[in-house]
């Protein structure tokens, strides 16, 4: 064997070897991602009102013929950075979220700005955006739904003095802050109604139940109503109350308008909810398509929902 | 027959002995490897599988112990044995039940979901979505629950029978609520396990196999040696973007239904348990307790060596390259001993065809290279030994031409005839005829037959008759004397060694001085070194101009010159005797000059004898 050969052999095999290196690395490297129009991170699925939203969302991207990517958080703040990252590999032009927190997408966000993907934030908003471009925010009127809720206790109560406890919600979520604000400005103008404990509901209808149990257990005769910042909440509240034997003597409301709180407020002791509207998705595409056709658009698209009580309960449809 | 040449001898040794042990170790490591990877793929798939086996079966027989419980409730029973007379009472109805569910829901699996549907139309649960609108006990499932007054275990589906969610894959097990005294059916509890994370792990999503829940009837169907999958035994698929029925597998995929089959009969087919081979299909599977399912997964073959695969062609051409690396090294070393040969034998050829301008460049440093040196030492030597026998060959054919013309000196010749002419003249014919007999002699002991080495009483002869000659000519100026010992007489000399240095008394010292004088010419032997002697008492030399000669004689100079006559004696007698020779001269201004020559006859002898 001559010496060109054998270097040509050793050439050969060092290219075969390259190779194998190099489809090792191909194999080790993250596929390509084919480009998404819309990409959706929703913060969970886990209650009616959540898998609503998701549900027409997704349904009203189909109706539109757009292609969408989506992840689900499950409620976990750092499940939805990763998420937002995963989504982003898709290049969409447009990035819809649903914060989980107020605070922590920051970066993820400013990633997809550098991106140049436009950002809809749907049903929650997020702090201090001055920063981050946002194309448009498209979600309920939490702040009002609130108000709504005081309103409804201060006609039940009429003047009697009601002493409420307050379900949190979910911690951190801007909905529930923008909740309670909403119902804390306008107790305010009733000077027979206060906040006279808070309990954590974690957004479920379990811990609230659990929540409201001990804390009438603990502190007995000291509230007589009940503010739920969400309708799981309610729910966990009707239980427990039902529990304790005090349902239709204590009076729950509550925001969202879920079937079971529909059903809740027939049987009695579920003094109504504020409807939080969950067809998101019709309004959103309004935002996507006046935005591809540079049509002028508002930067808030807020809507409102119905408030429900025995009166007008043949009218609730309930999701 | 071929000559073997060294390079391919030690190619061979090399290759031998740089290969053999680099495919060995190629070959055990491969083994090794195969063994130890395929080993841990099998262990791999089976654990995964019995991992996913046993989180399904924890949560299956929860949900049984669940059902059970919630079944054989009282106020379940009390809650479906009541009938409503309105809406509000239902209501009321799930209230109460639903914050029971609710209640106990802390206690088990969140992927657990309790539904109660009693034939009051009270439909109960313990799940946030809300409930679809539908006559639940008009659905397919609530019949057969209804029918078989027994729990049963539905098939894995991907939506709830209840609600609307963006969980997929669900188990659900129906137990039927009968009140205790009638036996009448109430209704049912329903459980439904959400399974998607249990059966969609991390490692099953990277896995190109699919992973499937065999529902086997408890009775096997052997039909003509082949096992026959009845109508109730079923298969669902679990995919990564969802499940198939069994009408799906069945139309797409008959493989998995042709494995699922083997798995109705696993105990008698497959040797090892949890794990078999069928037809392209490697297959691991792990049968529940909490219902007697099997959950499988099952793989291409070739999937399943893919690793396996992978590390063999690398190992091959890892093995390849390390050959083609050991041989090309293999090569280089045999190269780099044989070349220096070769190139030396190339040399050696040359000089052998008599070219010893050769110089071999040999830039190694081992044994090679001092045998490259020494070779172009030996060549150096040769070159000079060679070019000293041209020299010397070429001097003495001088000294010859140079004996020649001294044995035919035309002038002493001249001289001596005109010497002769005149005493026959003076018819002077004793002294005529006493010249030509010595002049005849001189001849004849000059020309010696030819031979180049006499004896010291030849070269004494020759001595004398020249000096006979010479005494003739210049009768009243000269007088010489001639001493040998007897000892030396047959000593051997190269001839006119002494005739020269006579000459030179005569013309250089005698003749010049007006009185005359006298030669002597001694030789003896003292000490074992025999001594011979020409020495006159002529005009002598001064110290430096005897200086100028002895440096000659000492550093063996040939001059044309007035000293010719000695160093030509002395060169040929270094020539002849070598260095156990010397001459000498002592001479002084007015007083004469004698030169020695002495020559150790031992050495002579070992020099002879060796000669």
């Amino acid at each position: 064997m001559g010496k060109k050969s054998i270097w040509a052999a050793v050439l050969i095999a060092v290219c075969a070897l390259a190779g194998i290196f190099l489809l090792y690395q191909n194999e080790n490297e993250p596929e390509k991602k084919e480009p998404v129009q819309i990409a959706v991170s929703f913060c969970d699925t886990a209650n009616s009102r959540t898998t609503a939203i998701w549900q027409d969302v997704l349904d009203s991207i189909q109706r539109a013929e757009m292609s969408v990517e989506w992840r689900s958080a499950d409620a976990d703040a750092d499940k939805q950075k990763k998420d937002v990252r995963e989504l982003l590999e898709y290049s969409p032009e447009y990035l819809v979220v649903m914060p989980v927190q107020t605070r922590g997408l920051e970066e993820e966000l400013l990633q997809a700005e550098a991106a140049k993907t436009k950002i809809i934030l749907l049903d929650r908003t997020i702090d201090n955006f001055k920063n981050i471009s946002v194309l448009a925010e498209v979600r309920t009127d939490a702040v009002w739904e609130g108000e709504e809720c005081a309103r409804l206790l201060a006609d039940f109560f009429d003047g009697r003095e009601g002493a409420v406890l307050e379900i949190s919600g979910e911690n951190g979520s801007s909905i529930n802050k923008m909740h309670s604000t909403g119902f804390r400005n306008r107790l305010r103008d009733y000077e027979n109604l206060e906040i006279a404990g808070i309990t954590e509901g974690g957004g479920d209808r379990g811990t609230a139940r659990n929540n409201v149990l001990s804390y009438f257990l603990s502190s007995p005769g000291t509230v007589n109503a009940v503010f739920a910042n969400t309708d799981e909440e309610g729910i966990g509240a009707i239980d427990a109350l039902e529990e304790l034997g005090l349902r239709g003597e204590v009076p729950v409301v509550s925001i969202n308008g879920v079937k079971d709180v529909k059903n809740a407020i027939g049987a009695g002791g579920y003094l109504g909810c504020v409807e939080a509207v969950p067809y998101l998705g019709e309004t959103l595409m309004e935002v996507i398509q006046k935005d591809q056709t540079k049509t002028r658009q508002d930067d808030e698209n807020i809507l409102r929902g119905t408030v429900y009580t025995a009166e007008n309960l043949s009218q609730m449809q309930g999701y | 027959m071929k000559k073997k040449s060294i390079r391919d001898k030690l190619l061979k040794n090399f290759s031998l002995f740089s290969l053999i042990p680099v495919i060995i170790f190629c070959i055990v490591m491969l083994l090794y490897i195969a063994s130890n990877v395929q080993g841990k793929r099998k262990d791999s798939v089976c654990s995964d599988l019995e991992h996913q086996a046993t989180q399904l079966d924890k949560v299956l027989l929860q949900a049984y112990q669940i059902g059970q419980t919630v079944a054989e409730d009282e106020m379940v029973n009390q809650e479906l044995a009541g009938s409503f007379k309105s809406e509000r009472q239902r209501y009321e109805s799930e209230i109460r039940l639903n914050s029971q569910l609710l209640g106990i829901s802390r206690y088990f699996d969140e992927n657990i979901k309790v539904y109660i549907v009693g034939e009051n139309g009270g439909v109960y649960k313990n799940s946030p979505y809300s409930l679809e609108e539908k006559e639940y006990e008009r659905e397919a499932w609530y019949e057969q629950i209804k029918e078989s007054g027994e729990p049963s275990w539905f098939e894995l589906h991907s939506m709830s029978y209840f609600v609307k969610t963006e969980e997929k894959e669900f188990i659900s097990l129906g137990i039927p609520v009968s009140e205790e005294k009638t036996g009448r059916i109430l209704g049912c509890v329903m459980v439904e396990i959400g399974v998607f994370d249990i059966l969609h792990t991390a490692e099953t999503q990277e896995e190109q196999g699919n992973l499937y829940l065999f529902y086997p009837d408890t009775n096997i169907k052997i039909i003509d040696g082949q096992v026959e999958l009845y109508d109730n035994d079923r298969v669902t698929l679990i995919q990564k973007d969802g499940i198939a029925g069994h009408e799906q597998v069945e139309a797409e995929q008959p493989e998995i239904l042709e494995t699922a089959k083997f798995l109705t009969y696993w105990k008698k087919d497959f040797q090892e348990k949890g794990f078999g081979q069928v037809a392209r299909f490697v297959t691991a599977y792990q049968q529940l307790n909490a219902n007697d399912w099997i959950l499988a997964y099952s793989m291409p073959k070739v999937e399943y060596y893919r690793l396996l695969i992978s590390v063999l062609i690398v190992s091959v051409l890892v093995t390849v390259i390390l050959i083609l690396i050991a041989y090309s090294v293999s090569c280089r070393v045999s190269g780099s001993i044989t070349r220096p040969i070769l190139s030396l034998k190339e040399d050696v050829e040359k000089v052998q065809e008599g070219n010893f301008e050769i110089v071999v460049s040999c830039e190694s440093e081992d044994e090679i290279g001092e045998l490259a040196q020494q070779f172009n030492e030996m060549v150096t030597e040769i070159r000079n030994l060679m070019d000293r026998i041209q020299t010397e060959h070429e001097r003495q054919r001088h000294y010859e031409l140079l004996l020649l013309q001294a044995q035919i000196n035309p002038h002493f010749l001249y001289n001596t005839l005109d010497s002769l002419m005149w005493l026959i003249r003076m018819e002077n014919h004793a002294d005529a005829e006493k010249m030509l007999e010595a002049l005849t002699r001189f001849f004849k002991t000059g020309l010696n037959k030819g031979r180049e080495i006499v004896s010291v009483k030849q070269e004494i002869s020759n001595v004398e008759s020249y000096l006979t000659i010479q005494l003739m000519r210049y009768k009243k100026k000269l007088s010489f004397s001639i001493a040998m010992d007897e000892e030396i007489r047959d000593f051997k000399v190269p001839k006119l060694i002494l005739q020269p240095l006579v000459e030179n008394a005569v013309y250089h010292g005698l003749k010049g001085k007006e009185q005359g004088g006298s030669i002597a010419v001694d030789c003896r032997k003292r000490d074992g070194v025999i001594v011979l002697c020409v020495s006159d008492d002529g005009l002598g030399m001064d110290e430096e101009q005897r200086k100028q000669i002895q440096k000659q004689l000492s550093e063996g100079i040939v001059e044309e010159s007035e000293s010719y006559g000695l160093t030509n004696v002395n060169e040929r007698l270094k020539f002849f005797f070598g260095d156990s020779c010397t001459m000498s001269v002592e001479s002084a201004q007015n007083e004469g000059t004698k030169v020695w020559i002495e020559i150790r006859e031992e050495e002579v002898y070992v020099q002879n004898r060796d000669s």
